[in-house]
């Protein structure tokens, strides 16, 4: 079967080609034998001639012929989303619905819509369970599997510190050590309380919070493929604010090429340390680089990011600057790479192991790249800077 | 046995002709030699789109969005670039200058995007971040 998809993928390259040099060779033999006066039956000489053509021209009908690139942007769970799909004419159409969905999404799971799931469950900490969505239930539980798995590395309850720093949002500020421990003695997973019956979410005490800033642009990137699989588009690539997901391969058959961002390249977000082919799958990103302090850096060289260690209630400090996991969901890959950047690499990548599927590498602020398996055959380090570690 | 008919013949080189004459066809068709567009996109709307020329005078263009903010873009043969903006955190400014297909400049706040497009030959699909 493989190799057959292999073979089809092929003429499919060159099925111009192909078709041309069936045609000339048909003409040749035709040419010669009528010069040559051998004796042949040209009743089977034409059925041949039928058979090649008909097989040509359906090659090149099932390919790229009536396939298009489609591309819609929009801004949505706070930041820029391009998604590519190759199709037919409906495309369009069938974007529009994964946009509606993506919306749909930040509506029930953002924590600045006042009306979403999360900002009531929030609002009624320490006071009431809030019934919420099936998929943000969904979301929640598969959150606080990872929470549990990484023994509080990745924790949903992160939110009083995120608020407090507020390093995504206007005012940005490095807190006194008493506001942090005030903060922190908020932060805690296993106080958050689901009821699968009722659908219910509720948080143990009041002032405490969730965030699913690390988890729901994953959920949102699998929901779109979902909905593109399920109207038949076979090729696609999404890009949710640096998270990439594609859909089988690029319409030529080969692997999608994933640059791995170079995290101390501050200009432009298109210079990469390493090239990931993949296909099927999704591949996501964490790091010191994308959203800190700007002011406090140039003036001390110490980078508050916007990646939160739950047991310290300060931008993770592993001695990582980047990580990025490829998984077949995406909702995996995001938790992952957080996981990753805030365990560092010696215990993040043995974790990353346990993960049925997962894969990743993660880059230390000396420049060096370490791999978890599964990485050797599909990454390219391209970056001169960076040194592969065995 | 049966003799090949010229008719069936002439048909078949016929066809042979066609399909070369596509080939040939479709190959010099499918890109244009280094040209470059700059696309301005507003709400994922596209709002402007100018050929990015050799030989081309600066041009600032101010994009207005709906509830009262702007970016003014400066658009020259070297590139293109955020001169000014009314949103919070200036990203896009610090940003600088862009001149090769395939790179853009995001100003979330402002919900635009400015990208460059035109013969890709990076080696990747895309970049993640």
């Amino acid at each position: 079967m493989k190799s057959f998809r292999l073979l089809v993928s092929n003429l499919n390259n060159y099925k111009m080609c192909n078709s041309i040099a069936l045609c000339s060779f048909d003409c040749y033999n035709i040419v010669k034998c009528c010069t040559r006066g051998d004796k042949i039956d040209y009743m089977k000489v034409k059925k041949y001639i039928v058979i090649f053509l008909v097989i040509s021209m359906s090659l090149m009908g099932c390919t790229q012929i009536g396939m298009k690139e489609y591309t819609k942007n929009i801004f949505a769970l706070n930041t820029y989303i391009t998604l590519t799909a190759y199709g037919g004419r409906n495309t369009p159409k069938i974007l529009d619905k994964a946009v509606q969905r993506i919306q749909e999404i930040e509506n029930h799971m953002s924590t600045e819509i006042d009306t979403s799931d999360v900002a009531l469950i929030n609002k009624n900490a320490g006071e009431s369970p809030v019934e919420v969505h099936d998929d943000t239930f969904y979301v929640i539980e598969r959150a606080l599997w990872y929470c549990n798995m990484s023994d509080g590395a990745f924790d949903i309850t992160i939110y009083p510190i995120v608020k407090l720093w507020d390093i995504t949002g206007d005012n940005p500020r490095v807190p006194d050590e008493e506001e942090i421990q005030r903060a922190l003695s908020l932060v805690d997973y296993t106080e958050v309380i689901l009821d699968r019956e009722d659908k219910t979410v509720f948080l143990n005490r009041s002032d405490m919070g969730i965030d699913l800033g690390a988890i729901a642009k994953g959920y949102a990137a699998d929901e779109v493929v979902r909905i593109l699989e399920k109207s038949g588009i076979r090729h696609g690539l999404l890009n949710l604010g640096g998270n990439i997901s594609v859909i089988g391969d690029k319409p030529d058959g080969t692997p999608w090429n994933i640059g791995v961002r170079d995290p101390r390249e501050e200009e432009t977000q298109l210079q990469y340390l390493a090239i990931a082919s993949i296909s099927n799958s999704s591949i996501v990103s964490s790091g010191d680089y994308e959203r800190y302090i700007k002011d406090v850096y140039e003036k001390t060289g110490i980078r508050y990011h916007h990646i939160f260690d739950p047991r310290t209630g300060y931008p993770a400090d592993s001695g990582l600057i980047g990580t990025t996991v490829i998984a077949k969901d995406s909702i995996d890959a995001d938790a992952l790479s957080t996981c990753l950047f805030i365990m560092g690499q010696e215990r993040g990548l043995k974790f990353l192991q346990n993960v049925q599927g997962s894969k990743g590498i993660c880059i230390d602020n000396t420049k060096r790249i370490y791999t978890s398996s599964g990485m050797d055959n599909i990454l390219e380090i391209t970056g001169e800077e960076y040194r592969l570690e065995k | 046995m049966k003799k090949l008919k010229i008719g069936d013949l002439f048909i078949y080189i016929l066809l042979a002709v066609f399909a070369s004459i596509g080939f040939i066809g479709m190959k010099s068709m499918a890109t244009v030699e280094g040209e470059r567009n700059v696309v301005i996109l507003l709400d994922g709307e596209e709002v402007e789109r100018i050929r990015l020329t050799p030989n081309m005078e600066e041009k600032e263009l101010c994009i207005d969005t709906d509830n009262g903010m702007y970016n003014i873009v400066s658009i020259a043969k070297d590139g293109v670039r955020v001169i000014e903006a009314s949103c919070s955190d200036k990203l896009c400014i610090k940003q600088g200058r862009i001149d090769n297909p395939g790179q853009s400049i995001v100003c979330l706040p402002n919900k635009l995007v400015i990208k460059i497009l035109g013969d890709d030959d990076s080696p990747v699909d895309d970049v993640t971040y």
